[in-house]
């Protein structure tokens, strides 16, 4: 029985690869929020803009988050193939997000910058 | 690194189509064959997360230049790398999940990952801006 224990799929004992990926997801929402810190720093460009940004840094901080913890949960719901691969659905949508947030952050910022003081 | 399925007898063959068109969010039910181990799945996706992490740092830079600097002796400039930082850093989110989509896709059909120069664009790009600084630091220097 030790050796059947042993040759458990892995969908049974995932170990730390989800706690990493959601980590790794939380450590991006860090970003964001230091981004909307430095914005505080000081007044430049409009004030309505620089808030709205604030407030856009920190609603996708949020997001991802809520986005690690979804992946954390997918992950411990891995499915085992009846051929012996476990496998987990790819981030396809929490990618996208993520990457359409940085693009969006990216375009506000320099707006904000261009319209400085 | 080769990313091998748990299955050695399975033959490479043209049907893993579907698995392109459905997406991440039939979570539920169990994925087609051709998907990665769960492992690679989640390096991938671990390594977007640092390039995105990349990508947001270009972006803070930038408001940190413009937002803690003092002004150099040529006004503008300082503006001027904020934004170029800025920039940089929504294009390096963009590369990010194109790198992403590609590696996903080789692992997928179990092909070699395909290179990719981002790094090096990364690095470059980097120095340039750096000689930037310093000769703006210099420059500023000479004026004071």
């Amino acid at each position: 029985m030790t050796r059947a224990r042993r040759s458990r799929p892995p969908a049974e004992r995932p170990g730390l690869q989800g706690e990493r990926t959601e980590l790794a997801w939380e450590r991006s929402a860090l970003g964001l929020l230091a981004a909307a810190a430095l914005l505080l720093f000081r007044h430049v460009g409009p004030g309505v803009g620089r808030v709205a940004l604030v407030a856009a840094d920190v609603g996708l901080a949020l997001l991802l988050i809520g986005y690690g913890r979804r992946r954390g949960g997918r992950i411990r719901a891995l499915r085992t193939h009846p051929d012996g691969r476990t496998t987990v659905p790819d981030a396809r949508r929490e990618v996208l997000g993520a990457t359409a947030a940085a693009v969006a952050i990216a375009l506000g910022t320099t707006v904000v910058i261009v319209l400085r003081t | 690194m080769r990313p091998t399925s748990g299955d050695p007898d399975r033959q490479e063959v043209g049907d893993q189509s579907p698995s392109e068109t459905d997406g991440a969010e039939q979570s539920e039910g169990p994925r087609p064959p051709g998907d990665p181990d769960y492992r690679f799945t989640l390096a991938n996706e671990r390594t977007f997360l640092a390039w995105f992490r990349t990508s947001l740092a270009l972006i803070a830079g930038g408001v940190a230049v413009v937002q803690l600097v003092p002004e150099f002796a040529f006004p503008g400039a300082r503006h001027a790398l904020g934004v170029v930082l800025t920039i940089g850093g929504g294009v390096l989110s963009v590369a990010a999940i194109r790198r992403w989509q590609l590696v996903q896709e080789a692992m997928r059909r179990e092909e070699d990952l395909p290179p990719t120069r981002i790094p090096a664009v990364l690095g470059v790009a980097l120095a340039v801006v750096t000689v930037f600084v310093v000769v703006l630091l210099v420059l500023s220097l000479g004026r004071a």
